[in-house]
């Protein structure tokens, strides 16, 4: 009757084949057949539903494995890390020239005067690429990175930005990149969630919704690491309402599950919710080890800064991350600053100067670490906050939200190594050539992961969505 | 009070607007659009096709014949027959109905959210009355749970939350008045059509009724972001969100596409979204509203007002000293005003009207003009008194009496909104030309309303909207609404997009079902409780959920409903089922919402803990809506994203949920507090007789024979680990207070942690 339409419950009722598999027990279940989709949607993901996060092919082959999402919080200040700008040595205390015209910022400093970084810049590496005094570890790998000095986005505030740099809008209750990238691929290790997020602080401005599904299945969704005791939430089975074992009433659930399984056959959430326990079950035993850096050496542990009490948490978030993509985790992110601390409205140079070393080693020893292990070519490591700052100051030593020019970096997962690619006007105030929007950023990553942004779809009321909305390009320049 | 519009009082800021001539659209780069632009172009609007105007939707129902069916032994009432005709024109068959132990469940679930209690399985099972179930089911409807699981599926639909969102996400501390309203409405039946005329217009069409006032909560629900600068622009975002929510909830429609352009797919065109949005153009939240008894809403009201008066004048002595130095203190700058202040600046400050102090006092924001550098000015005796008078303000504004209860919502700013002006590309920086409020074009001539005067300070276009939407020719609002209670009953509605009926929903399975069910609606005066009736005595609905065989090869979607669908619990009845089964669920109804602990390391803004436990253990609707941190056990069985209206949730089965079940403070606590009320009911049972009892209480059967004998060898081994517990000196319970009954507790506690996890726990059949 409507052959090509498909509602977006995800579903179906029907297995042809479940009798034959049906009794195959605990273990039998996890392997599975692949759905029948509707062939007018044929291109979007296969999704076995007794096992929606099982590992599947993207669209073409992949250059990466796994993401990393650096996310630097509040809003860095491009112009003090990435993007020097010796003509505002020359405009120091004068206004924008006319030429520029009005600029709108949330705190109305489009005309106030502009501040020089007192940063000192230097070019690195062979790649000769400029990184500021305040990463002096990062400099050392940027021969590795790809640093993209032209992007921009369309938030002026913090929520709107995080907002769309994590689901492509700055409206809430769309899927969040993770998410759909989860949909897309599953993940390579079942025993694990395939989307772990991580934060140094509080939340996230906008919280969780950062990593949700939106209308997706919640399948999908982050799974918030905590920072300390047992990452997820009632991971832990120390609480017991007797005293027999978790296992033994694990046996007693799926024996009675399987026999008010008989003649509910035709039902596959049944048994994908037997094999739910499973999965609970292990993820109880291995969740805790990939997390656990007590095996790591100390030589690493300071690789990422562990050794520093300013950039020890941060460090301890990176070397877990590198631990989950090891064990086939397919997005890992990790929030510095979480709660806008980037957020330098006030003083620049006290607030970077605090929160760049919290961060600059655990970065650097993150991309030196995953290369001598091997892991660069198969993960994508990015870097960056929902927008930058501006040239102008607020209240003399700050910087406000700057949506219209800012710098990003990616490294590994087949992207160019030590290019410097875009730029920003003199002031570094807008982006002006190669300009790349938040959802040229998405279409680049589902790109290497072997996702087609444009194919990538989700129905919902009637249109197939995507992550990019109606945009995105993926960034062909930067591609190694 | 804070007014959700607490930095400017009303609608945030006049649009700065910055007219241009001569505007060339490919000008404008898509992303420079931080300046507000009037653009001085017309929009051509398209011309719908009778094809477009023809769409099923579009087209008012038409009572259908009720089919004749050859299996007319089957028909139970009408909706048989129009299920029953399309199964034996496609010669397919349905499942027998199922079982009362089945239905029983299914139906208590359905209506109350709840499942039915072992003495209430009993009882139908012994009543051999040949209208037995019609009895069941009016009790059903009759208990105050069914307004609480029916509200509940309003909310999700109305996008309620008692916060904020974005950064802050402030708490609306009397966002649950319009929670009660919802559950409250839906339990006295009140009339669909009433039901919608109160959330669109209450404010109009009952100005003196406190309750009418509650209801337009609905459109108070919007998500809000206080920290947004761009001037006028949250106005903007907030019409857009009533607009896009009431076009879904009551229309099913999806207009949000034509906010940019004219739909690709439906014949809205982007004027056809504006003028819509104009008819809510007059709307400002209210968040001061005096409920309660009249006579202290009286009383309150007139010692407010004493107080305001006297703030007032205290301010306005302040103002009248400080005005001669304001033009002092701008004169300098006069090269840099509008006419417009440079006249209110050569007025004497006596003769200045109220417009022009404001005109200067927002001209010195502008121009950065400090109070200090007017305090700087002024004479040493004048600002001795400016200093004194400011600190008697400051003191007289601390004696501010306490407010009554208030509550929330939406009302106009007056008989004259505030214009709503097209947006070209939905960009609110390129304002294009006013829009007057309307319907939409392709269902309605009326694209310009005149609204009749409605003897107060409104618009009236509200109250236009209503009389349109619940007129018996309106073709969508009956049908949407019926679908969606045939969603909730069947699994699936009768068209499967229930907020999309565009041309890129689906497709109605049974359209002369629709009409009729609509249209039975109507002529049944919009009782939502007769067309609930209707349905869940049905033979269809009573159907097993087993299909049969052809069933799964040829209709796997159950286009033709020929056997029920089996349901995942929604979140809440997971939740409150589990207080069910352990005894503890608490019953009480409304007021203020109730915050239960949250796990360890997950924080919400000014969440404390109730400090009666017995709070903790209400049922799910009345737990605090935050909108940024969904409490966790709902959230991990999907409770929706209170951001948008849901119109269906989505259901997953996953390892977090596991967890939750199997590890949770409260799993564990309610397992044991279940083990606990079993033992207690029944002193000197034989196990067989208690794990009957946990079997009736959890899913209302009693187990097989096979079940027994696994139960009973799970009990003995929870029994011996227990009973070793008890021997050693090691565990959580101090071996020297462990007695035979807390090992007792402890073994039956694990076997009903073990039920509480089950498959058939989560699923009805």
């Amino acid at each position: 009757m409507h052959e090509n339409k498909q509602s977006h419950v995800i579903w179906p009722t029907t297995r042809r084949d479940f009798l034959a598999r049906s009794g195959a027990g605990f273990g039998g279940l996890a392997l599975s057949s692949m759905m029948a989709w509707d062939s007018a949607h044929a291109e979007m993901p296969q999704i076995d539903p007794l096992n929606p996060l099982g590992a599947r092919l993207g669209h073409f082959a992949p250059r990466a494995r796994s993401v990393i999402f650096l996310f630097m919080e509040g809003g860095p200040s491009h112009i003090d890390l990435f993007d020097p700008k010796p003509a505002l040595e020359k405009w120091a205390g004068k206004p924008l020239p006319e030429s520029i015209g009005p600029v709108f910022t949330p705190m109305g400093v489009g005309s106030n005067t502009l501040l020089p970084s007192k940063r000192k810049f230097a070019r690195h590496g062979e790649s000769g690429m400029w990184v500021s005094d305040w990463y002096p570890n990062v400099a050392e790998v940027v021969d590795d990175i790809c640093l993209i000095r032209s992007c921009w986005c369309d938030g002026i505030n913090h929520v709107g930005s995080v907002c769309q740099m994590n689901t492509g809008s700055i409206l809430a209750g769309r899927p969040s990149l993770g998410a759909w990238v989860s949909y897309g691929l599953g993940t390579e290790n079942e025993n694990l969630p395939s989307f772990v997020v991580m934060c140094d602080a509080g939340d996230p401005t906008g919280g969780p919704r950062n990593w949700g599904t939106g209308w997706m299945p919640a399948t999908f969704q982050g799974t918030p690491f905590r920072r300390d005791g047992s990452p997820i939430l009632y991971l832990d089975p120390a609480r017991s309402s007797g005293q027999s074992t978790q296992k033994t009433k694990l046996e007693g659930i799926t024996e009675l599950d399987r026999m008010h399984l008989q003649g509910r056959e035709d039902d596959t959430r049944l048994s994908a919710r037997i094999a739910a326990y499973e999965l609970a079950y292990r993820m109880q035993a291995e969740a805790p080890e990939a997390v656990d850096l007590s095996g790591e050496t100390e030589e690493t542990k300071s690789l990422y800064g562990l050794d520093d009490e300013r950039s020890r948490t941060y460090g301890q978030m990176c070397l877990r991350a590198r631990r989950l993509v090891e064990r086939g985790v397919r997005f890992v992110q990790c929030y510095s600053g979480s709660g806008s601390q980037w957020d330098a409205h006030g003083d620049i140079e006290e607030n970077h100067g605090r929160l760049c070393p919290r961060s600059d080693k655990p970065v650097a020893g993150l991309i030196k670490d995953l290369k001598r292990r091997g892991l660069l070519d198969s993960t994508l490591v990015v870097w960056g906050g929902e927008f930058g700052r501006t040239p102008m100051n607020e209240r003399t030593r700050g910087r406000d939200h700057n949506p219209y020019g800012f710098s990003m970096f990616m490294a590994g997962g087949g992207i160019k190594p030590g290019l410097t690619f875009g730029t920003t006007d003199e002031f570094g105030l807008k982006a002006i050539e190669g300009r790349v929007h938040v959802h040229d950023i998405h279409a680049t990553i589902l790109h290497q992961l072997g996702l087609d942004h444009k194919r990538l779809t989700f129905p919902r009321d009637g249109r197939d969505e995507r992550l990019t909305i109606n945009g995105g390009r993926v960034i062909k320049e930067i591609l190694a | 009070m804070k007014s959700a519009f607490d930095r400017t009082c009303a609608w945030p800021f006049r649009p700065v607007l910055v007219l241009i001539g001569a505007f060339c659209l490919t000008a404008i780069a898509d992303d420079e659009f931080h300046q507000t632009k009037r653009v001085d172009i017309v929009i051509k609007e398209p011309v719908w096709s009778a094809e477009q105007k023809s769409h099923w939707a579009f087209v008012p129902p038409v009572r259908p014949q009720v089919p004749q069916v050859k299996n007319s032994g089957r028909v139970r009432n009408e909706i048989d027959a129009f299920i029953l005709d399309a199964i034996e024109k496609m010669e397919f068959e349905t499942s027998p109905e199922a079982d009362a132990r089945t239905l029983i469940r299914r139906v208590t679930f359905d209506l109350t959210g709840l499942p039915p209690t072992p003495a209430e399985v009993e009882a139908f099972l012994a009543d051999k009355r040949p209208d037995a179930y019609e009895r069941l089911v009016e009790d059903l409807m009759n208990r105050p749970a069914y307004g609480e699981r029916w509200g509940r599926w309003w909310l999700d639909l109305a996008r309620f939350a008692e916060s904020d969102g974005f950064k802050a996400d402030d708490i609306r501390p009397n966002a649950w008045r319009y929670r009660d309203w919802v559950i409250d409405a839906l339990q006295a039946d009140m009339p669909y059509d009433r039901f919608v005329a109160m959330q669109l217009a209450g404010d109009e069409i009952e100005p003196n009724d406190p309750d009418a006032f509650v209801a337009t909560g609905l459109n108070r629900n919007y998500p809000y972001e206080y920290n947004n600068m761009v001037p006028g622009l949250n106005r903007q975002l907030i019409l857009d969100d009533i607009v896009d929510t009431n076009a879904a909830l009551l229309m099913g429609m999806t207009v949000a596409c034509a906010r940019c352009h004219d739909h690709k797919y439906d014949p809205i065109s982007q004027k056809d979204y504006y003028r819509f949005e104009a008819l809510f153009g007059g709307l400002v939240p209210k968040d001061d509203y005096p409920v309660g008894d009249p006579a202290a809403i009286a009383v309150n009201s007139a010692v407010a007002g004493e107080f305001a008066a006297r703030i007032a004048v205290a301010e306005k002595a302040l103002t009248d000293l400080e005005q001669p130095y304001w033009t002092a203190v701008l004169e300098p700058l006069r090269g840099k005003m509008s006419p417009t202040t440079k006249e209110a600046l050569d007025t004497p400050s006596n003769k200045r009207t109220d417009a022009q102090v404001t005109t200067i006092r927002n001209a010195m924001k502008t121009l950065k003009v400090t109070p200090e550098q007017v305090l700087a000015a002024m004479s040493p005796a004048d600002r001795n008194r400016w200093t004194a008078m400011k600190t008697g303000l400051g003191d007289a504004q601390k004696t501010r009496p306490p407010a009554g209860p208030v509550a929330i919502g939406m009302t106009d700013t007056g008989r004259d909104a505030q214009p709503v002006r097209l947006l070209i590309k939905g960009n609110f920086h390129l304002q294009a030309e006013e829009v007057p409020p309307g319907f939409l074009s392709v269902l309605s001539d009326k694209r310009v309303i005149e609204p009749k005067p409605t003897g107060h300070a409104t618009t009236g276009t509200r109250t236009e909207l209503v009389r349109w939407l619940t007129s018996p020719d309106h073709p969508l609002t009956a049908r949407v609404v019926v679908n969606r209670l045939w969603q909730q009953h069947f699994g699936r509605g009768i068209v499967a997009t229930p907020s999309d009926f565009g041309t890129q929903g689906m497709e109605p399975t049974h359209p002369e079902l629709l009409d009729y069910l609509a249209l039975r609606l109507i002529r049944e005066g919009w009782s939502l409780k007769a067309m609930h009736r209707l349905m869940v005595t049905s033979g269809t609905y009573r159907l097993s959920s087993k299909p049969k065989a052809r069933a799964v090869e040829e209709d796997p979607d159950n286009l033709l409903f020929s056997h029920q669908t089996r349901r995942r619990l929604d979140a809440e009845m997971v939740r409150d089922s589990v207080l069910a089964v352990s005894g503890r669920l608490n019953p009480a109804q409304g007021g203020p919402s109730v915050r239960p602990p949250l796990p360890a390391g997950i924080e919400a803004k000014d969440w404390v803990a109730d400090k009666d436990e017995t709070a903790h253990r209400r049922r799910s609707v009345y737990i605090f809506a935050q909108r940024n941190v969904k409490f966790p056990f709902l959230e991990s069985f999907d409770l929706p994203d209170s951001n948008l209206s849901c119109p269906e949730r989505l259901i997953s089965v996953n390892a977090p949920q596991a967890l939750m079940m199997l590890n949770s403070d409260f799993a564990i606590d309610e397992a044991r507090a279940m083990a606990r009320t079993v033992i207690a009911d029944s002193p000197g049972a034989s196990d067989q007789d208690r794990i009957e009892r946990i079997w009736m209480r959890a899913v209302s059967r009693k187990p097989e024979p096979q079940e027994m004998q696994v139960a009973a060898g799970l009990l003995a081994n929870y029994r011996a680990a227990a009973t070793k517990h008890g021997e050693s000196s090691s565990g959580e319970v101090d071996p020297k207070g462990w007695n035979a009954s807390d090992a007792e507790l402890a073994a039956w506690a694990d076997l009903c942690h073990v039920v509480l996890n089950l498959n058939e726990f989560v699923f009805v059949d």
